[in-house]
């Protein structure tokens, strides 16, 4: 057993390599929890979206002429242990309190029935159970200045007064509220009926399964209602709306995969380089050790009980920078993905867990490496300060090994590429990739030193031929430490270039897709947009005649099923546009506008992809009972319900479907009428309780959450980059560590201070470029590799930005942190007294 | 532990027979010895000579078990070291052979106390006892006075002696010291020199040193003098001059 004064001593003595060691793995924990705490928030927070999404109605009953219907004719279906069945009344209406107003959906439902189809918890009152009540949603009342005990006024299409309620509560529906701003109120039913004009009717029924809720099952239900039902009215499939999201999740999926992947794999190798450090830089006395009668097992268990140590200790460092950082991850996803109202996701005992295993047991792992090579090497070739032994990864082993990662690399992205795998492999490609060029580095290495060393010497021949011998002496101490940051630079790169094409992608989208000037709408539509409110259609005549307006457009937003496939028909006027605001991917810009008023249609990309139809087939549209067939005109990038989009003229469209009063009014002006027109706009807004947006206020929105994504990205990247500067510290202390002697030597003939200090700066330059620079063009490459598997999932894929700023900040950060990092040891190297220098063992 | 020998009755600690070692350096046979016979007396102070790079030092730890050697048999008392496991050698070594470098070789994070009780802690001897026959040892080495003191904080000298306490503090069979005075003074060397005959007479205790230093190769009971992996001469060590004649006209010839 070795004494346990060594093993304390061992840490306490050497308060740099302990510091460096704990660092380490410290950051690799609290990297692993971020990730891992942030990716699994994220998918939780997108799950329960998707849960609200994913309504528990499976279908409705409606009229075929989508118009109200007597009680009487649904009473045969409304009792039955197979479903639930609740009758309601929907009404588009105007609230008014005081000098505010609100356009929302008014749903009228029996107060029992409250909860049996939707999540819907009331946060303060109760539910509307007598005529004359309401119950808001959260964002109404908040809109509108009113709570419980209030009173506001309600108005209807065709009603010729306002209506007095009473707000008895306020409600929200938990996700959909935090996600996007729903603008419904909850009536009786007998009062939505009256505000419809439709006393002791309904309008719809929604109907949710009991038990088994499996398609087939929801198949004969369905067919077993419809039975049941008269002519007049008809079983609709409920729009799952969370289908409509889906592409963009998986999108956020493969993001967050890679990202996780590559940060283990990161963190694994800053580990794996300081316990290497740690060991190495003992080799003299572990050679002592095994010769005075230590045995191999007695050093082994010896390495291992400090690596549990400073796993332990490090994992304890690590976990509270880790909460930190998931927090600061998590809400830069929220911020990212919109989810900015939603609750903090508390810390998930996987992510503890696998943090707090991360530690100890990578330390172990990776002290094994180098605790057997401490044990093969001949105890006196390590004391004259020969070789450590033969490496276990030789350089063939390498290149024969980075070779086969490549080929495998390039199979599974051909596989991904030709679709008879499925895009998952592609991540798998990418770590391939990633393993491959680490394993390749070696070969990079000794050709880039020669040619490096060469142009420093031009500056400091003296500082360059030294510094040369000192690294290709050390060859797998340069290795692993280059290792180290090209690991880091290419991993922080992909995740960094990925998330900033991606945001590029939407700005330019945004950029293409809006031209209008000014935008008025009711509400944000809620996230199944079936409550989007519609707007009043005398408002487009008003504002109109307002001087300087030159256009008027009318977008319509519904639920469409395309070739039996939901999706969102969105319907504009786009025989008003000069250009037709859209992202063409597919298709003749010059035809486009005859074809589109031939009622041709535009399709999402995603769509595209998923019908499998192209430019010129047919695809079947249904919205409500009309069912019509159409050509594909073009398709589009879209990021609008996730992709699953297509576009209409509003005159065809109206003409073949029931298409929805318009629920966002287009409007531009002439350039110097802009200042006024926007004040006019601003006060139809609040007389008529809709949001006002001028197309600058987008603009600004999205560029600064561009920005504000941009700015938390090079923060990440460079803390990533500090961790891993440590591995040149590493390495460095190593350096002057091992050639003390040496050092003395040089002095003593002659080497200046200034010199010796010069001497580390020129390699730690060298280190930080070999590691940096590569890394960066890796990285570029397997963020390229990224975004284009993004096609698999979106068929357009994310178009890559290079970002080269991004680039040339993250290198010059790079080296000039590399420079830092060399300061520590440079300093011990040309402080160093000569004559200790030379007796120093 | 080990292979019994049959024929070591004649009081012989080491014995070497027809030992031969070959390193390979990048495709070239280097061979530091061949063929060397050898056999040290117990209590017998031993001084092995020859110029550098005659393969004193590998012969010496081939002697003590560190390396095996690539042909011919070693033993140590009645154990055979040659065909020992790399583990086998480890326990001999820990339990019956003592060494001490030119450079010391003291672990840096260690105190001097812990130094020398290092080889028994090894061995599983309560931290008690370690630390009791570790004091005893660097009693005998005239170290007491600086127990708890870091290798740093130690002359030259002291270090040497704390290895030799080291080297004394598991009773071996025998003390194998490569270049023990290489890195001291004339007056410390003596002194070293000094303590380790004192050993090998009054503790009986077999000591094996490499030496480039006549004084204290005439002051050993036996010198063995190694020239191109041969034994060249092995006999009284004489005066300085005459063993450094006997090693010139070894070179000559």
């Amino acid at each position: 057993m070795i004494p346990r004064a060594y093993f304390w001593n061992t840490l306490r003595l050497r308060p740099i390599r302990t510091c460096l060691s704990l660092i380490s793995v410290a950051g690799a924990v609290a990297a692993v929890m971020a990730v891992l705490q942030s990716t699994i928030a994220t998918r939780m927070q997108m799950n329960d979206l998707h849960s609200t999404l994913d309504s528990p109605v499976n279908m409705e009953i409606i009229a075929t002429d989508t118009g109200p219907f007597a009680q009487d004719d649904i009473a045969a279906v409304m009792k039955s242990d197979e479903y639930v069945a609740v009758p309601i009344f929907r009404v588009f209406t105007k609230v008014v309190a005081g000098s505010r107003a609100s356009r929302c959906l008014t749903v009228g439902m029996n107060s029992d029935d409250y909860g049996r189809v939707h999540d819907v918890q009331i946060v303060s009152g109760r539910t509307a159970t007598e005529f004359g009540e309401v119950c808001l949603a959260a964002s109404v009342a908040e809109h509108l200045r009113v709570g419980p005990g209030d009173e506001v006024e309600i108005g209807a299409k065709g009603l010729p007064w306002l209506l007095k309620k009473k707000v008895v509560g306020v409600y929200q529906v938990p996700v959909t509220e935090q996600v996007n701003d729903s603008a419904t109120v909850l009536t009786t039913l007998d009062d939505a009926a009256r505000l419809g004009k439709s006393r002791g009717k309904v309008n719809a029924v929604l109907i949710r399964l009991t038990g088994d809720r499996s398609e087939w099952r929801e198949q004969s239900v369905r067919e077993s209602v419809q039975a049941q039902l008269p002519k007049s009215l008809m079983v609709t499939q409920s729009a799952a709306a969370s289908d409509l999201s889906r592409p963009t999740e998986a999108m956020i999926g493969v993001g967050l995969n890679v990202a996780a992947i590559l940060s283990v794999i990161a963190s694994v190798f800053i580990v794996f380089n300081s316990s290497q450090m740690s060991v190495t830089e003992r080799q003299g006395q572990l050679a002592v050790m095994r010769i005075i009668g230590a045995t191999d097992d007695q050093i082994r268990s010896m390495l291992y009980r400090e690596a549990l140590l400073i796993g332990l200790a490090g994992t304890v460092l690590g976990i509270l920078p880790g909460i930190a950082g998931s927090a600061f991850l998590e809400q830069g996803m929220r911020d990212v993905l919109g989810f900015r109202k939603m609750q903090s996701v508390a810390l998930q005992p996987l992510s503890v867990i696998v943090g707090i295993a991360f530690g100890p047991l990578v330390t172990m792992i990776s002290i094994w490496f180098p605790a057997k090579t401490a044990c093969v090497t001949p105890p006196m070739q390590v004391l004259k300060g020969g070789s450590v032994g033969k490496p276990i990864l030789t350089r063939r082993l390498t290149l024969t090994l980075g070779v086969a990662f490549f080929i495998i690399a390039s199979v599974f992205f051909a596989l991904t590429w030709l679709k008879i795998a499925p895009w998952v492999t592609s991540i798998v490609a990418i770590a391939c990739l990633e393993i491959a060029s680490v394993l390749l580095l070696p070969e990079l290495i000794a050709p880039m030193a020669v040619l490096y060393f060469r142009i420093a010497g031009w500056f400091a021949p003296i500082e360059a031929g030294l510094g040369h011998r000192q690294l290709i002496d050390k060859f797998q101490r340069t290795i692993v430490t280059v290792a180290v940051l090209f690991v880091v630079s290419a991993t922080s790169i992909c995740v960094g270039i990925t998330t900033f094409s991606v945001t590029q992608n939407i700005e330019s989208w945004v950029e293409r897709t809006v031209d209008a000037d000014f935008i008025l709408f009711a509400t944000r539509p809620s996230a199944d947009m079936s409550d989007a409110t519609s707007l009043p259609l005398e408002l487009k005549d008003e504002i109109r005649q307002l001087p300087g307006i030159t256009m008027v457009d009318e977008v319509s937003f519904c639920f469409a099923s395309v070739n039996e496939r939901s999706a969102m028909l969105a319907v504009q006027e786009f025989d008003l546009h000069r250009t037709i605001p859209i992202d063409l991917i597919q298709g003749d810009m010059s035809t486009l506008q005859d074809r589109l008023q031939e009622g041709e249609v535009l399709l999402g990309s995603v769509l595209a992809n998923l019908l499998q139809v192209g430019l010129d087939d047919t695809v079947t549209i249904q919205v409500g009972e009309s069912v019509d067939t159409a050509k594909v005109a073009g398709i589009v990038r879209e990021y609008t319900a996730g992709g699953l989009m297509m576009q209409m003229d509003s005159r065809p469209a109206k003409e073949r479907f029931p298409i929805p009063d318009p629920q966002v009014y287009g409007i531009n002006s002439r350039p110097e009428d802009a200042a006024s027109v926007a004040e006019s706009l601003k006060t139809i807004a609040g007389q008529h309780g809709l949001v006002y947006q001028s197309l600058a206020d987008l603009k600004n929105m999205i560029r600064s959450m561009v920005e504000a994504i941009t700015s938390r990205l090079f923060l990440i990247l460079v803390l990533a980059l500090v961790i891993a500067a440590f591995a040149i510290v590493n390495s460095l202390t190593m350096n002057v560590i091992e050639q003390t002697r040496y050092l003395g030597l040089l002095r003593v003939v002659g080497l200046l201070q200034s010199q010796a200090f010069r001497l580390f700066l020129c390699q730690a330059v060298f280190l930080g470029a070999m590691g940096i620079i590569p890394g960066v063009l890796i990285g570029t490459v397997m963020s390229y590799l990224t975004t284009n598997s993004f096609g698999g999932i979106t068929d357009h894929g994310v178009t890559f930005v290079a970002a080269p700023e991004l680039l040339a900040g993250y290198v010059v950060c790079g080296v000039v942190l590399s420079l830092l990092a060399a300061v520590l040891p440079a300093t011990r190297a040309a402080r160093l007294r000569p004559l200790e220098a030379i007796h120093e063992e | 532990m080990g292979h019994e020998s049959d024929s070591n009755s004649a009081g012989n600690v080491i014995r070497a027979e027809r030992i031969s070692k070959v390193f390979l350096h990048e495709g070239t046979e280097i061979w530091p010895f061949r063929e060397v016979t050898l056999n040290i007396r117990r209590g017998e102070l031993l001084a092995i000579m020859g110029p550098s790079g005659s393969g004193k030092s590998t012969l010496l730890h081939t002697l003590g078990g560190i390396e095996p050697p690539t042909s011919g048999g070693i033993w140590i008392e009645d154990h055979c070291v040659s065909s020992m496991s790399e583990k086998e050698r480890t326990l001999l070594r820990r339990r019956r052979v003592g060494f001490i470098f030119q450079s010391f070789n003291l672990i840096p994070t260690l105190n001097v106390l812990d130094n020398v009780s290092l080889p028994l802690t090894l061995d599983g001897i309560s931290a008690k006892e370690s630390a009791d026959r570790a004091a005893e040892a660097l009693a005998k080495t005239g170290m007491s006075h600086r127990l708890t003191h870091l290798p740093t904080q130690l002359s030259g000298g002291e270090q040497q002696r704390v290895a030799i306490a080291r080297a004394l503090v598991i009773h071996p069979a025998v003390v194998l010291a490569d270049e023990p005075t290489g890195n001291l003074d004339s007056r410390r060397g003596r002194d070293i020199t000094s303590l380790l005959r004192q050993l090998a007479h009054d503790n009986r205790q077999t000591v094996v040193v490499v030496t480039h230093d006549f004084r204290v190769a005439s002051q050993s009971d036996r010198v063995i003098v190694l020239l191109d992996g041969h034994v060249t001469y092995d006999g009284k060590p004489g005066s300085d001059e005459e063993l450094m004649a006997t090693m010139r006209q070894e070179s000559e010839a």
